[in-house]
């Protein structure tokens, strides 16, 4: 009895590496980036930290698993006083939202040799469904490592992100563009 | 014998002087406040009242050089004309010193300059705090140093206009602002 418990202990272990962790995002590599316009003045961020789970297989599109959890005190735009703000309440409130949060739904081959992501977002409490197109590069033919990449854009405001005084559209435009490179092994 | 400056110069160097004046309040109002969409729209006015004073300055010292002076007063003492001279042309490296390294502050801190909120300058260097902070002090540094020669430069037309009693101001401004000192 103690043998077949450990032994399917160890199955399902070895079930959900298979699952979860069908490859690894090797981060130093990786990166998650944003571009937004400050009263039409491209300016760029990046998240410093996330963690991925990541299954994917260009021939077995149905079975992937996506999923990133982002905390959002590690966000940085390259000045102090601009990471200090977007803590608050008013950007992503990170005391009571500290993370954001993606899960791919569906994953589809488009004509181009790129993927079509589908997936729920959720940031500050709201969820919405979101739309990406990946490309993958494997590091050798047929090879599961190599470089996933690609990019979305989110309106602000549907998640609140940047209200009161910074609502208006003008100042800071709601359209906030979404880079991610994932290095996967 | 030209005892006047063009239209031209003259509207160039009011436009100009109104342009830094703005420009330097600005900046300087920029120091205490916090980040604001209304500090934002400032540091933005700011870089654009900027770029215009680098690109008329281009338009000036081009006029300048194609365009001679009035030759400076008899009465001033040949030190005294060296002074002035040395005093205009530090203003002339100003106007272009000043902006310029207000763009590479800009470009290193990671937020570009955008002109008029329409055309997007490119960035000088890449993105870097360290340059950023380096640029920041070399912008104060040179925006201090022009506000105390302009100090100088205000000081040394008033000289010369109250207490010298040399009629200098009509060099510079349109006849309609000073028709009795024409008449000299």
């Amino acid at each position: 009895m103690r043998h077949i418990l450990s032994i399917s202990i160890v199955a399902s272990l070895l079930f959900c590496t298979a699952q979860s962790f069908a490859q690894t995002v090797v981060m130093p590599q990786s990166k998650l980036g944003f571009t937004f316009k400050q009263m039409n003045v491209p300016v760029n961020g990046q998240f410093k930290k996330f963690q991925a789970k990541i299954a994917f297989d260009p021939k077995k599109l149905g079975s992937t698993v996506a999923e990133l959890t982002i905390p959002l005190n590690s966000v940085d735009t390259g000045t102090a006083d601009a990471n200090a703000m977007l803590q608050n309440m008013d950007w992503f409130g990170v005391n009571q939202f500290p993370n954001a949060r993606f899960v791919a739904r569906k994953v589809s081959a488009s004509s181009t040799g790129k993927f079509l992501i589908v997936g729920e977002l959720s940031i500050k409490g709201k969820t919405q469904t979101v739309q990406s197109i990946a490309s993958f590069k494997p590091s050798a033919p047929n090879s599961l490592a190599g470089v996933f990449e690609g990019s979305l854009t989110i309106p602000r405001l549907s998640f609140d992100i940047g209200i009161g005084e910074w609502k208006d559209e003008s100042m800071v435009a709601n359209s906030v563009s979404i880079q991610y490179k994932l290095q996967l092994q | 014998m030209i005892t006047r400056y063009t239209k031209t110069a003259m509207f160039l160097h009011w436009f100009i002087a109104i342009l830094i004046l703005a420009a330097l309040f600005l900046g300087l109002s920029l120091e205490d406040m916090a980040l604001s969409p209304a500090k934002i729209a400032r540091i933005n006015y700011h870089k654009w009242l900027g770029i215009s004073v680098l690109w008329l300055a281009a338009v000036r010292l081009y006029w300048r050089l194609t365009h001679p002076a009035p030759a400076m007063p008899e009465s001033m003492k040949s030190l005294e004309k060296k002074a002035a001279h040395f005093g205009h042309l530090a203003l002339y490296f100003f106007m272009f010193a000043i902006p310029l390294s207000g763009w590479l502050m800009s470009s290193a801190k990671g937020y570009p300059v955008v002109y008029l909120g329409l055309v997007q300058l490119p960035d000088l260097v890449p993105k870097s705090n360290d340059l950023a902070d380096i640029f920041k002090e070399m912008h104060e540094l040179l925006a201090w140093s022009m506000v105390a020669l302009l100090i100088g430069h205000v000081l040394a037309a008033l000289k010369h206009q109250f207490i010298d009693k040399t009629p200098i101001f009509a060099r510079i401004l349109p006849s309609c602002c000073c028709k009795n000192k024409d008449k000299q």
